[in-house]
C-alpha cells in the first residue's frame, strides 16, 4: 500500500502531467512547510512559507469581508502565475503556471487535485 | 503563558551561569539593599513623575505602585530563580503590556535601578554589584518578552498566520 506522501506525489505528479501551462506544483503545511515539492528551483522553503503565509493572509481577507470560505488565490505576474488552493484549512497546493496559461484547463485540473489531496491529507 | 520567553530565560541563566555565581549572592545582599528601598523607590517615582506620559499611568495610584515596587524589589533578592519565580515575573511583564505601558520605560526604568543598585552597593564589591546587575537583567528580559510575545500574538491575529509561520517568515529576512 502505498504511503500518504507517495499518494500525495502522485496527485501532484497528474497534476504536472495535465498540461504543460503548469510549471511547478508543490503542497505546504499552515506553518510554511513544504509537504511535497515539485516546483522547480531551489526557493522551496521560502516558497512554503510565503504560501502558507499568502493563505493565512487570504483566509483572513475572506472572513473579513465576510465573503464565505477562503477557497484560492490567483496572482498574475509579467513573466507567470502563482495559484494557491486552500485544503481544508490543513495545507494548501501551490502552482506556478505559464504567463499564457489556459486557466480554465488549469483550474479545472489543480480543482480536482484540491479534492484529491482533500482525501490523502 | 510564554514558551519562547521561558526558554530564553533558562538559557540566559546557563549562559551567565546565574544559578551558579549570583543566586547565592543576592540573599547576602537583600538586606544592604533593601535599606536603599525606600530611597530607591521614591527617587524612581519622583524621576517617572516628571515625564508627562509616565505620570498619566502612575496618577493617583503612586502609594500602591510604590508597595507594588517594594514586593518586587523584596522578592529579586529571595535567592530562588525557578519556574515560580519566573512565572510572577511574566506576570508583571503582562501587567505591564496590558496596561500599555510603552516598553521603552522598562529599559530606563532598569537603567536607573541598574545605577541605583551599584551606588548601595559599592562597600560591599564588584561580586555584589553583578550579582544585582544579572538578576536586574533577567528581569528586564522577562518583562521585554512578555511584550515581544504580546505583539507577536496580535500579528498572528491580525494576519491569520500561526506564530511558527511568523518566525519561519522572518528567518528570511
Amino acid at each position: 500500500m502505498a504511503t500518504k506522501q507517495e499518494r500525495i506525489n502522485t496527485v501532484l505528479n497528474d497534476l504536472k502531467m495535465a498540461t504543460s501551462d503548469i510549471q511547478g506544483v508543490g503542497v505546504i503545511s499552515p506553518d510554511g512547510m513544504m509537504i511535497a515539492d515539485q516546483l522547480g528551483g531551489n526557493q522551496g522553503d521560502a516558497t512554503a512559507a510565503m504560501g502558507a503565509a499568502l493563505g493565512s493572509l487570504a483566509k483572513r481577507v475572506t472572513t473579513t469581508l465576510k465573503v464565505g470560505d477562503f477557497q484560492e488565490v490567483n496572482i498574475r505576474g509579467t513573466n507567470a502565475g502563482i495559484l494557491l488552493f486552500d485544503i481544508e484549512g490543513r495545507a494548501a497546493l501551490i502552482l506556478t503556471v505559464a504567463k499564457a496559461a489556459n486557466l480554465g484547463l488549469v483550474l479545472l485540473e489543480a480543482r480536482q487535485a484540491q479534492a484529491q489531496l482533500a482525501q490523502i491529507i | 503563558m510564554s514558551h519562547t520567553t521561558k526558554e530564553n530565560f533558562i538559557k540566559a541563566k546557563l549562559f551567565t551561569r546565574f544559578d551558579e555565581l549570583y543566586a547565592p549572592v543576592l540573599p547576602r545582599i537583600k538586606a544592604t539593599v533593601m535599606q536603599q528601598q525606600q530611597i530607591i523607590t521614591d527617587t524612581f517615582y519622583a524621576e517617572l513623575s516628571k515625564d508627562e506620559a509616565a505620570a498619566k499611568i502612575v496618577a493617583g495610584r503612586v502609594d500602591q505602585l510604590k508597595a507594588t515596587h517594594k514586593a518586587w524589589m523584596e522578592e529579586l533578592f529571595n535567592g530562588d530563580y525557578g519556574d515560580d519565580y519566573f512565572d510572577r515575573r511574566y506576570k508583571i511583564g503582562e501587567i505591564h503590556v496590558k496596561a500599555k505601558i510603552e516598553p521603552y520605560y522598562v529599559e530606563v526604568v532598569t537603567s536607573y535601578l541598574r545605577r541605583a543598585f551599584a551606588d548601595a552597593l559599592i562597600e560591599e564589591g564588584a561580586e555584589a554589584i553583578q550579582a544585582s546587575l544579572a538578576i536586574l537583567d533577567l528581569d528586564a528580559m522577562i518583562i521585554i518578552g512578555a511584550y515581544h510575545e504580546d505583539r507577536m500574538r496580535r500579528m498572528s491575529e491580525v494576519t491569520g498566520m500561526n506564530q511558527k509561520l511568523l518566525e519561519t517568515l522572518m528567518s528570511f529576512g
